[in-house]
């Protein structure tokens, strides 16, 4: 039994590194981000080797690892990882940013891998509301003045929504155990579905949705990602909704199928309602932070839709599509690490104008990305698209696929405005000298696009194992 | 069979190799001929050796649509992507690779981004060869999006759109209907996975015939500047300058074309004839309607969009009809139409750049160029269906078809043919006959400060000459 | 050894197009005239009645079957023979008159012999239509002057189109490729009558008869050699040719040959008019093309189609007389302005004998050829009489008003132009003579009216600008046609594109999509009030799904 313990080495790995990097922050005085970002990278790959390792070793009844936490757990790591580095730059010369942003980066991903391996509600809860919690300082490190208010309300948004979680799981404790099995058993055991217990599933999903920034909970996204510097906006792109998205199909999946169905209406209202929001909002933007952030509301809107029902072929699809997303969004703020002039970050879609006179190959790498974003083949994102619209049409639902296919049009047009810019625009600024750094992860992420589309069945086939575990 | 499929797979697989060689290549010196422009040609030439050779494995009298390569790519849903080719698919391919070897040819003085143009231009390339050469709803739909990107980066960096919005608008209705094909492709793929040629076999219910049918449809035709799309493409097209681009944007309604050649006639469901017959009175009213303006615009480019509208619009209506009889009829006209739109568009460009250079008019600017004029002279001849191409003979045939289904909508055909074709004359003799009102704009004859082609263009253009008068005495002189 | 002599043909044809134009024209000139001569040489050793078929597959498509056919017999060895000595009779007056690019002309005329001899040999209508076709372009080519060049190419390209048509409503209705089949047309064809008028209309528009003359008129700024190429051996015989091809189709409606008797006579009519009226000589040489394509025309309306070598003697005779107008002009310092001459009888005695050679032979031919249409050739030779009377008159025994330079400057043309037109008039003589008594009357009375110019009255016509310059024909397609065309293209650009497409449904997409988003940031204003209406709108949705959907 004991032995089983070694299932929490991963997240053991973590703490250490956690309270390895606080011990170095005061008590060592020469530090650098570089330092943090060594502590960081140190600390991440033993525990992505760990978790491969302990990949399917449960710890009584309240934390259990499958190929499907284990993935997601190892995927989410890499990105932290990959854009921890990439965030180097920005935090050159800033040791009390640079410490606050690793640090929190740990936290998170310790949150995120309590959540993912949590099987009982009341540590899923606990990891979900350290997580917004956490959000905030992270927003704070080394952010503008003005953006404070905008940070602040963030903050009383998720306390209110991390207290409709709480209030949720302690009224279905009141009912049963916080275990999911047991919760699970009990659940489907109901002929009847009380009120109560029925407020309680809402509150939990609410919570979710607005972790997701789905529509209409998705008021804080933009202001929040606009406002953050660059590595926190990409990191709140890229890693929550992997992670929240995850442990969102594994809960309702494992516990509260039961008392789901009623619910399926509501999540394609929300996702009808992001996908068209993401996309116009997306055409409203010339900020291209923001602009990004309401093309990730399109395509959460999207994961919606397909996963719905939460079956086997919709939520492959759905998964297979939010990898083929979440990667090229990692391409584009790798891109975005990239624009920079007189060492500012380029916020603003007229100060990226002319970009492929100066930097044709970061140019062609957003182009690469942005189309693959539209799903035009022969780039992954035809993939994601492919999966999304199968599952629809095989599941009879026209009308959503119609809504799907034709807020599309209205996203490609704000991709267009960017194209236009780049490609098509005459260069009014000069642009700093990219890091060698962001080619090598562009590099990577167009190679990891090319093997794909060229043998797409590595990603169908993991994606399908790791479904299986849950399902 | 093999070797045949190596082949096929080389049609499409050379100019992205090309593509990359492009880009990679070292821009050259100003005033000396661009690495990547010599990549390009001797890649399109490649691939013309390449398609030759095919041409050569083919029993060209008898073979129709043969499958000759396939490539496992998906598990879930299961899709291979297969190629196939005919001798129609060969045609097309072949008149491609010359008309965008033309616009190479066309653009060899370019000295702004010409790396960029050459490698959407090879990019272009594979991706419509791959469209011609698709035999399975996916690799269909894949090459039929796919072709949009370099469209779309052609048409923005060298197209001189003036509006954006134009281009926005040209880009989206595109991919408007390739949405209505996937999600069409994706229905018919739920109920049967067949390739496209069988795709009759598939039996969906009433409404949904239609719907799907409806939306294939409508695919095909946003890429014809059927009314109203042909306000989005002659509003982009008219605006460029650039001769391959120009090319390449209008090599785009063969993508529509050659869809409704491949899905229908024989394929369409009897639930569609009602809408079909909607279709072709709205194409002959755009025909018509285009063939009007044409005439009245003073306009080149737009006059040769009219010309091109309407010859797309007489293709697809000849491949409209409830026959297949006229498919190789088809090919070979169009072989012979795209070259001579790809060559003319060279030659307006060279006016065009000596206009603005000397800073004249238009009017009778051919008069002491004689090499441009003798050039102009024979395409706008051959454009206009005089026995020097394949247009002439197979035109009659297409007409034929026309007139036995329907003789009054063939009448209004043929006034549109008519009307197009004399704006082209109307044009030549503009560029080369100054009427007495004009005279004042003429160039000075003996003054004349105008460059004509060198004769690198004349002789390339003289060999064009040749090949279309070859496929006028045989369409199939290639292979003997 | 027909196939030889073809080739030989066209390789001489080639060349001269593609020698250097200013390299040697005397030279090449030479040369074409002597491939072609050598052509006429190996043909007549087939005798008057060869029969050689020679059939080659050409197009193995499946719509598309053609052979390609060489047919020398009886019925048209007499055409050949014609088609080949008027080529030979022009190439010899290239060789020595002024012409100019005199390779290139050599070249057309070889290529256009070509052409003619593959539309008498067709058997099937692509070959017929191709034959055509290239003529047309070959011609287009040959005709150096710009309004004279739009007009011919309008017109034939029009009548390319609508022969095309034709033969395309017949292929599509199964009627096989065999012109010797479209007789059964009338068994199982529709639109019959379509079919008639628009073949006529066409082969009209391709000889110039009247109301498509204006083809030809413009060619007034031609040189004259080049011009009597244009109007007997190039596009209107093959209008002529055509005809005779597809005769068969005519007698499938009543309007056909009621249409072609109407276009017939008026085409003589207004040729005698317009030669007796108009001021150039290269323009009067059009008139009495016009004039003698009408009297063609008139013959096979009537009844009296004429045979190989009829057709071809009389073809002859016309060109041996637009030769003559040639000469004078030649002679004139290329004076063409009728109105600029007179008296030039003292100088030009030899020339006034080659017209009264040419004059006898043309007669004779006409006469003889006349058969049961004696009316219409005695009306075309007294109406010929009369203009040609009148016009010859006027130059050579008129008063002088020719300038002093083209007075000192006058002489009988050169013995090789003069020779050869000479010579084949005597040919046509002494086959189709006449009685002596009947000739001397003709020629009597022609010299008759020579001297008493009774339309003397007429020449009060030249000083008539409005008439000279007037373009009746073009101002009414100008009017009719070209007009209507472009304000309808005008009213659908500004009516369909701008208002409808541009002004409206791109605008209306544009303003709504302007409004989503306008609506959208004043909702997403990232206000404390705004996230409390979303997350209300949230729990509103969840709500009324508990409510009503769960």
């Amino acid at each position: 039994m004991l032995v089983n313990y070694v299932a929490l080495l991963p997240e053991a790995v973590l703490t250490v590194g956690i309270l390895l990097m606080i011990l170095v922050r005061f008590l060592r005085s020469a530090n650098t981000a570089k330092t943090f970002l060594t502590l960081a990278k140190w600390t991440i790959l033993p525990t992505v080797l760990l978790t491969a390792v302990f990949y399917d070793r449960n710890v009584g009844a309240f934390w259990g690892n499958n190929d499907y936490t284990t993935l997601f757990k190892i995927v989410i790591s890499l990105f932290v990882l990959s854009w921890g580095s990439l965030s180097l730059r920005r935090f050159q010369n800033k040791e009390n940013d640079s410490f606050a942003f690793f640090l929190v980066l740990l936290l998170e991903l310790l949150c995120f891998s309590l959540m993912l391996s949590a099987r009982s509600l009341e540590l899923l809860a606990a990891a979900a509301v350290c997580c917004q919690m956490l959000n905030y300082p992270l927003l704070k490190t080394g952010a503008d003045e003005e953006c404070l208010p905008s940070f602040r309300r963030y903050l009383a948004a998720a306390v209110f929504f991390s207290l409709l979680l709480t209030a949720g799981v302690l009224m279905l404790r009141y009912f049963s155990d916080g275990e999911y099995e047991k919760l699970g058993k009990f659940l489907a055991e109901q002929t009847e579905t009380v009120w109560q217990i029925r407020l309680a599933f809402v509150m939990i999903m609410v919570f979710f949705l607005f972790a997701l920034g789905v529509a209409p909970f998705h008021f804080w996204f933009a202001d929040v990602v606009s406002g953050a510097v660059l590595p926190v906006a990409g990191y709140l792109t890229i890693v929550p909704v992997l992670a929240y998205f995850s442990a969102f199909v594994n809960l309702i999946v494992n516990v509260l199928a039961p008392i789901y169905d009623w619910f399926v209406p509501v999540m394609l209202v929300f996702g009808v309602l992001s996908v068209f929001i993401g996309a116009v909002g997306a055409n409203s933007e010339d900020n291209l932070r923001r602009t990004f952030a309401y093309a990730g509301l399109y395509y959460v809107g999207v994961l919606l839709v397909a996963a719905a029902d939460m079956h086997g072929q919709s939520l492959l699809g759905a998964f297979i599509y939010l990898l083929v997303y979440v990667l090229a969004f990692f391409g584009v703020y790798t891109v975005f690490a990239g624009c920079r002039s007189k060492g500012e970050y380029l916020r603003c879609l007229q100060e990226i104008r002319g970009l492929s006179t100066q930097q044709p190959f970061l140019a062609a790498a957003f182009l690469v990305l942005m189309i693959s974003l539209i799903g035009t083949p022969p780039l992954l994102g035809f993939l994601g698209k492919l999966s999304v619209i199968n599952t629809l049409v095989a599941g009879g639902s026209y009308g959503l696929m119609a809504v799907v296919a034709f807020s599309m049009l209205i996203l490609v047009c704000a991709y267009l405005k960017i194209i236009t810019v780049i490609y098509f625009e005459p260069r009014n600024i000069s642009f700093d000298r990219v890091d060698k750094g962001v080619y090598t992860y562009i590099a990577i992420n167009l190679l990891l696009i090319a093997v794909t589309v060229l043998n797409p069945k590595y990603l169908m086939h993991d994606v399908e194992m790791m479904l299986a575990a849950i399902l | 069979m093999e070797n045949m499929g190596s082949l096929v797979n080389a049609i499409v697989l050379v100019p992205l190799l090309g593509m990359f060689f492009a880009a990679i290549s070292r821009e050259g010196e100003r005033n000396r001929g661009s690495n990547a422009l010599s990549v390009g040609i001797f890649t399109v030439l490649s691939n013309l050796v390449i398609l030759w050779r095919t041409a050569l494995q083919m029993d060209v009298g008898k073979d129709g649509w043969k499958t000759v390569s396939r490539f496992a790519w998906l598990e879930h849903p299961k899709i291979e992507l297969v190629f196939g080719i005919d001798v129609f698919s060969l045609m097309l391919i072949a008149a491609v690779h010359l008309a965008v070897l033309l616009g190479m040819v066309g653009v060899r003085h370019n000295t702004y981004r010409q790396k960029a143009l050459i490698v959407f231009a090879l990019m272009f390339l594979s991706m419509i060869s791959g469209y011609f050469l698709a035999s399975d709803f996916f690799s269909f739909y894949i090459f039929f999006e796919s072709l949009l990107l370099p469209l779309f980066m052609m048409i923005g960096i060298f197209g001189d759109v003036r509006k954006q919005q134009l281009l926005y608008r040209f880009f989206l209705y595109n991919l408007l209907g390739a949405v209505f094909l996937f999600v069409a492709l994706v229905v018919l793929y739920n109920h049967e996975n067949v390739s496209i040629l069988e795709v009759s076999r598939i039996v969906l219910s009433g409404q949904g015939e239609v719907l799907v049918w409806g939306s294939i449809f409508i695919a095909f035709l946003s890429r014809i500047p059927v009314w109203p799309f042909h306000y989005w493409i002659s509003s982009v097209n008219v605006n460029i300058s650039n001769p391959l681009v120009f090319i390449v944007a209008n090599i785009v309604p063969l993508s529509g074309v050659y869809g409704l050649i491949r899905f229908f006639p024989v394929n369409a469901p009897a639930a569609l004839d009602p809408y079909l017959l909607v279709l072709e009175i709205v194409s002959i009213i755009t025909m018509l309607m285009i063939a009007f303006i044409g005439f009245t615009k003073r306009d080149i480019r737009y006059k040769i969009f009219a010309y091109m509208t309407v010859y797309y619009i007489l293709y697809l209506l000849g491949a409209l009809l409830p026959t297949d009889a006229l498919l190789m009829n088809i090919g070979f006209s169009m072989f012979s139409y795209l070259i001579i739109v790809a060559a003319l568009e060279v030659m307006v460009a060279h006016i065009d750049g000596e206009r603005q250079e000397n800073e004249i008019g238009n009017c009778g600017i051919l008069c002491n160029i004689r090499r441009t004029s003798w050039v102009f002279s024979f395409l706008i001849l051959a454009a206009i269906g005089m026995p020097l191409s394949s247009m002439f003979l197979n035109n009659m045939v297409i007409f034929a078809g026309l007139l036995k289904y329907n003789i009054q909508m063939a009448v209004c055909i043929l006034l549109a043919v008519v009307l197009a074709s004399v704006s082209l004359l109307q044009q030549l003799f503009y560029l080369k006959y100054p009427p007495e009102a004009a005279a004042a704009h003429r160039v000075p004859v003996g003054e004349c400060c105008v460059e004509d082609i060198s004769l690198k263009v004349f002789a390339v253009m003289l060999l064009t000459a040749v090949i279309l008068v070859l496929s006028f005495v045989n369409p199939l002189w290639f292979v003997g | 050894m027909l196939v030889e002599l073809l080739i030989l043909i066209l390789g001489a044809g080639l060349v001269s197009e593609l020698v250097p134009q200013n390299r040697m024209p005397v030279l090449w000139s030479l040369f074409s005239a002597t491939a072609v001569f050598y052509f006429v040489y190996r043909l007549s050793l087939l005798g008057v009645a060869p029969d050689l078929y020679l059939n080659y597959p050409w197009l193995k498509t499946p719509n598309l079957a053609v052979n390609l056919e060489l047919v020398v017999n009886a019925h048209n060895i007499y055409l050949i023979f014609a088609l080949s000595i008027l080529a030979g009779l022009v190439l010899l007056q290239n060789t020595f008159g002024a012409e100019n690019a005199k390779n290139s002309l050599n070249g057309l005329v070889l290529l256009n012999l070509l052409s003619s001899l593959m539309l008498v040999f067709a058997g099937n209508y692509i070959q017929m239509l191709v034959a055509v076709g290239v003529c047309d372009v070959l011609v287009f080519s040959a005709v150096n002057n710009i309004e004279a060049k739009k007009k011919y190419i309008y017109a034939n390209f029009l009548a390319d189109i609508g022969l095309v048509s034709i033969f395309a409503v017949i292929l599509g209705q199964g009627g096989g490729l065999g012109l010797e089949k479209l007789s059964d047309y009338a068994r199982f064809g529709h639109h019959k009558d379509f079919v008639a008028i628009l073949l006529l209309v066409c082969i009209f528009a391709k000889t110039g008869l009247f109301m498509f003359q204006g083809t030809y008129t413009e060619m007034r700024l031609l040189g004259f050699n080049r011009l009597n190429y244009v109007l007997y051996t190039a596009t209107p015989l093959t209008g002529y040719l055509l005809l005779l091809k597809t005769e068969s189709l005519l007698q499938i409606s009543s309007f056909s040959y009621p249409m072609l008797k109407i276009f017939a006579l008026s085409s003589v009519l207004w040729g005698a008019w317009g030669a007796l009226a108009i001021d150039n000589l290269k323009q009067k040489a059009v008139y009495f093309a016009l004039m003698f394509w009408g009297l063609v025309y008139a013959f096979a309306a009537f009844g009296n189609r004429l045979g190989s070598l009829e057709f071809a003697a009389l073809l002859t005779a016309a060109f041996l007389f637009g030769q003559v107008l040639m000469l004078i002009c030649m002679a004139a310092s290329n004076e063409t302005q009728v109105s600029e001459t007179g008296g030039f009888l003292k100088a030009l005695k030899w020339t006034l004998l080659l017209t009264l050679l040419v004059l006898a032979a043309f007669f004779s031919v006409l006469l003889k050829v006349r058969e049961n249409c004696s009316w219409l050739a005695w009306g075309y030779v007294l109406l010929f009489m009369l203009t040609s009377a009148h016009i010859l008159s006027q130059i050579l025994l008129g008063e002088s008003r020719a300038d002093e330079r083209v007075q000192a400057m006058l002489k009988n043309p050169s013995l090789p132009s003069w020779l050869p037109v000479a010579a084949a008039a005597v040919v046509l003589c002494r086959y189709f003579h006449l009685s002596l008594l009947s000739t001397i009357l003709l020629l009597g009375a022609w010299i008759g009216l020579f001297f008493l110019r009774p339309l003397r009255r007429l020449d009060g016509l030249y000083n008539n600008d409005t008439l000279q310059e007037a373009d009746y024909v073009g101002t009414a397609y100008e009017l009719l046609i070209i007009t209507p065309v472009k304000v309808i293209g005008r009213l659908l650009w500004l009516t369909v594109d701008f208002v409808f497409i541009e002004r409206t449904i791109i605008s209306s997409v544009q303003n709504a999509l302007g409004f989503m988003i306008f609506l959208f940031r004043r909702i997403h204003s990232g206000t404390l009030t705004g996230a409390l209406l979303f997350t209300l709108l949230g729990f509103a949705v969840i709500g009324i799904i508990w409510l009503y959907g769960g």
